[in-house]
């Protein structure tokens, strides 16, 4: 006969796949046997899979001391007909057995998302990516010295950025790991990057519309659905690269903890607002002329549109008007 | 004949200045004199406390509204007392209040008309006489301070006479007297180091005799506030309207300095630890010295114009506009004021022309005093790189009308060239 024993992990995840011959396949700890299990708790003559008179195959226990086990975790008396697809334990180990003609499951096809895996997890990509980040911090933390601008002490910075930024990735390498899936760490440091790159060049250009057309409604919406709708992507592909999942499980997963990092922020901005301000909130931005596209009023017409704000401090106050 | 009675007036004067001497005046009139406690209903533990005296044989008294504001703002939670020289405490009630001058005229409760009591001075002081201010400093114990008068404080709105002696804080509302032992002015404020500052008699005399006119404490405090701070806003800004407003050259812009005798201005030049700076600026600050006391929490009636010149040295053009974006972010409204006393700012923003700049106007009300507001005016030229200029403004306690032309007369009257 010819069997195939697939030994489990923890978490039912494939440890090891053996293909043997044989018409007894012995299983133990010792070395003279068809299937070497080295766990503690496994005899060193433990277990034989043979074939009974009729053909069919059975599971013996040859006498151990801690008992070989059924699905389920019903011990063997004597022994117990196998079907392929059938798991054991003996020990603290698992295994299932199969026939050769045992059916496998469809393939999976190289979908877009896998070559874009692919790219993203190669060393130039994620380099490049991270210089990228390196640069875009560099240039932000020139334009706002006004000051002395040490090139070191910056460049020592945004590495120290990056490096901080880098522990989400690892976190979720570790993940796939102990998930016992391919780590692709730079991929997951590819995705990451890629977010935050976007991310700051979102804020960027909230700023940079609040200060031509003023704070508006629309375009703080517009941001936190796009703010959103990025952090859904990112975790999805996350979790794509880290287990197998059905889709439908990983729209749910990405969808849930999007929603648990929605919260979170929601309720951190909403903490202080009930507390009174004393501030005036106005866009507290100026841009060089290179990159501003304004047209003006004169103090007339300024003037004519801002004293609606007389009327909002006092609708605010509660009280009404008497003329 | 006339020289004669010059010589005898002056003796008239100077030589009760000269018989008396603090002790004989406190001895005389320590029994006029009171401390004012405002006391919490539940413990009647001290919240505030301040001096008082009587000014009418019915027993009406006079204080700082600002020793008495907790409980004018909170009558339910405090109440007032008024304790003797000898320990002897009395209720009193609140009759009438100047919030704009800071008195306060309270009653003892009772029938007697035959309270001791100070007389208001009707005579001018001059430069260098002796006053004698009284209350009880920290609470110590009645005391007199002796101390020289010294004037009316210059370039003020809010005018106080400059008292050269000692004034704590507990003698808040505590009499000031000439030699002749009559009331000159009231303590109010100090600045430290010797400097004090007195409510002019003239104004409490303006109180009482608006108190006797009406006959009885008015009905609404806080409509009575109301009006003495739309009435003071009022006459404050069209004295500023009123007044040509002068300019000063500020690197390329000319812009505005001493809009009124009240708000002087200050010049400041950036001075870089570095050898090598990256910008300079310069800027004018004008600001009221004085403001009008509301409550603990919340100060207005007062205007402050600021500008800032900032000239680039070195500085990229995105540099330069984080420069003039931090400048232009930083507008705070002058005067303090609480959630329970404001609303918060609503603004408006915009690009205006001659020169192009970023403007934000705020506004907040006045939550206990319709029609009322704190305006708040900032911007910074755009579109420039080489210079910039910040302009600010906070008018405080104002109508929406005067602060409306007030607003449009500031905004003409930056100049580029």
């Amino acid at each position: 006969m010819e069997l195939i024993i697939e030994i489990l992990g923890r978490g039912s995840h494939a440890f090891d796949l053996q293909k043997i011959e044989g018409d007894t396949i012995r299983i133990g700890r010792a070395f003279d046997n068809d299937l070497i299990l080295s766990d503690p708790h496994i005899c060193p003559h433990h277990a034989v899979l043979e074939l009974d008179e009729q053909g069919g195959i059975v599971l013996r226990d040859t006498g151990s001391i801690n008992g070989t086990f059924a699905k389920g975790h019903k011990p063997i008396e004597s022994e117990q007909k196998v079907t392929s697809g059938d798991e054991f334990s003996l020990g603290k180990s698992r295994f299932r057995v199969y026939l050769p003609d045992h059916p496998v499951a469809d393939s999976i096809r190289l979908n877009w998302v896998e070559r874009l895996a692919h790219t993203v997890n190669l060393p130039l990509v994620a380099g490049g990516l991270s210089l990228v980040l390196l640069v875009l911090h560099l240039y932000l933390q020139y334009a706002g010295e006004i000051s002395e601008f040490y090139v070191g002490r910056e460049v020592l910075g945004a590495v120290g950025v990056l490096m901080v930024i880098s522990l989400w990735p690892t976190s979720w390498t570790l993940f796939a790991r102990y998930k016992k899936h391919e780590a692709r760490f730079l991929a997951q440091l590819s995705a990451t990057v890629l977010f935050v790159i976007v991310f700051t060049l979102l804020d960027k250009l909230k700023d940079w519309l609040a200060f031509h057309n003023g704070s508006s409604v629309l375009i703080d919406g517009v941001v936190i659905v796009l703010s959103i709708g990025l952090t859904l992507l990112l975790i999805w592909f996350h979790f794509y690269l880290s287990i197998f999942q059905a889709s439908r499980k990983r729209w749910f997963y990405a969808g849930g903890m999007t929603a648990l990092f929605v919260c979170i922020a929601y309720i951190g901005s909403n903490l202080d607002k009930d507390s009174f301000s004393s501030r005036p909130e106005y866009v507290a931005k100026i841009y060089p002329s290179s990159v501003s596209f304004y047209s003006t009023q004169t103090t007339d017409e300024f003037i004519k549109a801002a004293e609606s704000i007389f009327e909002d401090s006092k609708e605010e106050a509660g009280h009404k008007d008497v003329d | 004949m006339r020289n004669y009675i010059l010589v005898f007036l002056l003796l008239t004067l100077s030589l009760p200045a000269h018989a008396d001497n603090p002790r004989q005046l406190f001895s005389k009139y320590a029994d006029r004199l009171y401390q004012i406690k405002v006391l919490e209903k539940t413990s009647s533990r001290k919240s505030a406390i301040g001096s008082g005296f009587v000014v009418r044989p019915d027993g009406l008294m006079v204080t700082n509204y600002h020793v008495i504001s907790k409980f004018m703002e909170e009558p339910d939670k405090y109440f007032l007392e008024a304790v003797s020289v000898k320990n002897k405490s009395k209720k009193i009630i609140v009759q009438d209040i100047d919030v704009v001058n800071d008195l306060a005229l309270v009653k003892l409760v009772g029938q007697a008309k035959d309270w001791p009591y100070l007389k208001v001075a009707s005579k001018p002081m001059r430069k260098g006489d002796p006053i004698y201010s009284m209350g009880n400093p920290l609470d110590l114990g009645a005391s007199v301070v002796p101390g020289t008068y010294n004037g009316l404080t210059d370039q003020s709105y809010y005018q106080r006479i400059h008292m050269t002696g000692a004034i704590n804080s507990g003698m808040s509302g505590g009499p000031v007297l000439n030699g002749s032992g009559k009331v000159i002015g009231v303590n109010v404020a100090t600045a430290g180091n010797q400097i004090g500052f007195l409510v002019v008699a003239d104004k409490l005399s303006k109180l009482l005799n608006e108190y006797d006119r009406r006959g009885k404490p008015p009905a609404d405090f806080q409509l009575r506030i109301q009006q003495q701070l739309i009435a003071n806003q009022r006459q404050m800004m069209r004295a500023v309207m009123a007044s040509n407003w002068k300019t000063v050259q500020l690197g390329k812009a000319s812009v505005l300095k001493e809009i009124a005798p009240f708000l002087p201005c200050w010049g400041d030049k950036s001075r870089s630890r570095k050898k090598k700076e990256k910008y300079s600026t310069v800027s004018v600050n004008c600001v009221a010295k004085e403001n009008i006391y509301l409550n603990q929490w919340f100060r207005s009636g007062m205007i402050e114009v600021q500008y800032k010149w900032v000239n680039n040295i070195s500085l990229t053009p995105m540099q330069f506009s984080t420069v003039m974006g931090t400048l232009y972010g930083s507008a705070r409204a002058g005067n303090r004021a609480s959630e329970r006393d404001v609303t918060e700012f609503s603004c408006h923003e915009g690009f205006v022309d001659e020169p192009d700049e970023r403007v934000a106007l705020c506004t907040r009300a006045y939550k206990k005093y319709p029609d009322l507001y704190d305006v708040l005016y900032i911007a910074s030229t755009v579109g420039v790189s080489d210079q910039g200029l910040m302009s600010h403004f906070t008018l405080s306690g104002v109508e929406k009308k005067t602060a409306m032309q007030f607003i449009k007369r500031f905004m003409e009257a930056s100049q580029w060239n």
